[in-house]
């Protein structure tokens, strides 16, 4: 009796270590998903950034910038995480200017821009804190005179 | 029986457990090392944004000695103290010439490939390798090519980037400027991250 009682827990010990496996397993295998989906969003965004081939696609004169980019960005993550499970996923995107100047005599000279993007998407914990996935960031240079 | 039932179940349950978490832990160690890799990349690509950026910060200053040289009418003189002297001389030359070799264009650009070379040569202090080449006729620098390699440490990946320094167009009307014509100061010849 005290022999099938002791088998009975040492099986019982077993299905708990492979049911925890299997959570443990399939938690891993979210987060892999969730990686290889927020590297796809984040590079399309920073390709489609290092494709342009001027700043006026990037900015308007007034420099009330990140406009396409951001729009751009929307759309693809709202595609690529649609479903139900990706509603604890977020995106963050930093954006800089840069211009380097020449102290000229008479006035001085903007000689180019250069742009910096950030992307970083990360997952949102139930405890309220996040779980970076992806940091890319790219930068893009255009000078004034070509 | 029994016994050996639940031995066998348990071995069974022991092995389906340890292919599952090293299955899941090669995963994700590949999901990060492709992460990792893409972020390499693209901070390669910034590093070569940045030598762009510095090489077109050079140019500039190039460009405004050199016409700072015309405009002042320096090549009347030997007396320029950051030009070598047989450089100068050369340029006294070509002023004489009138016209022959295009003017006051050509002595622009030749104090402008001068002093390109030099400041895109102390570009060399920023980034850890760079070769600054330029054809040279005597003391006259005719064109400037710069190529770089840029890695940096912890990042199995480099970046090559070659440049060449276009030749400037102003339009002279005897000593006067015109107008610049140039549309762009250097070209990217290539671009290459392996």
């Amino acid at each position: 009796m005290i022999d099938k009682l002791i088998s009975v827990a040492i099986f019982m010990v077993l299905c708990v270590f492979v049911v925890m496996t299997v959570v443990y397993a399939s938690n891993s295998r979210q987060r892999v998903n969730e990686i290889y989906r927020a590297s796809m969003v984040a590079s399309s965004s920073i390709e489609e950034f290092r494709a342009l081939s001027s700043p006026h696609e990037f900015y308007d004169s007034d420099f009330s910038q990140t406009v396409i980019i951001t729009r751009y960005f929307d759309k693809e993550f709202n595609e690529i995480f649609s479903d139900s499970e990706s509603h604890n996923i977020v995106y963050m995107q930093e954006f800089f200017i840069y211009t380097p100047v020449l102290m000229g005599n008479s006035e001085d000279e903007v000689i180019g821009t250069m742009f910096n993007l950030r992307t970083s998407i990360a997952r949102l914990n139930s405890d309220g804190t996040q779980t970076q996935l992806i940091n890319y960031s790219a930068k893009k240079y255009f000078s004034n005179r070509g | 029986m029994d016994k050996i039932l639940m031995a066998l179940l348990g071995v069974g349950f022991a092995i389906i457990s340890i292919f599952l978490i090293s299955s899941s832990i090669n995963d994700m160690d590949r999901a990060l090392e492709f992460s990792e890799r893409n972020r390499n990349f693209y901070e390669l690509d910034s590093l070569g944004e940045n030598y762009i950026a510095d090489v077109d910060v050079a140019l500039a200053l190039a460009e405004e000695r050199a016409l700072n040289y015309v405009l002042n009418r320096d090549y009347e003189r030997y007396s320029h103290p950051e030009l070598p002297v047989e450089l100068q001389s050369q340029i006294r030359y070509i002023a004489n010439s009138d016209g022959e070799l295009g003017g006051l264009n050509d002595i622009l650009n030749i104090v402008y490939l001068y002093f390109a070379e030099i400041f895109l040569n102390n570009l060399i202090e920023r980034y850890e390798t760079s070769i600054v080449s330029a054809l040279r006729d005597e003391h006259q620098v005719l064109a400037v090519m710069s190529e770089i390699l840029i890695s940096t440490s912890g990042i199995d990946s480099n970046l090559s980037v070659s440049i060449s320094v276009n030749r400037l167009l102003y339009v002279f009307e005897g000593n006067d400027l015109i107008e610049r014509a140039t549309n762009s100061r250097f070209t990217i010849n290539s671009w290459v991250i392996w």
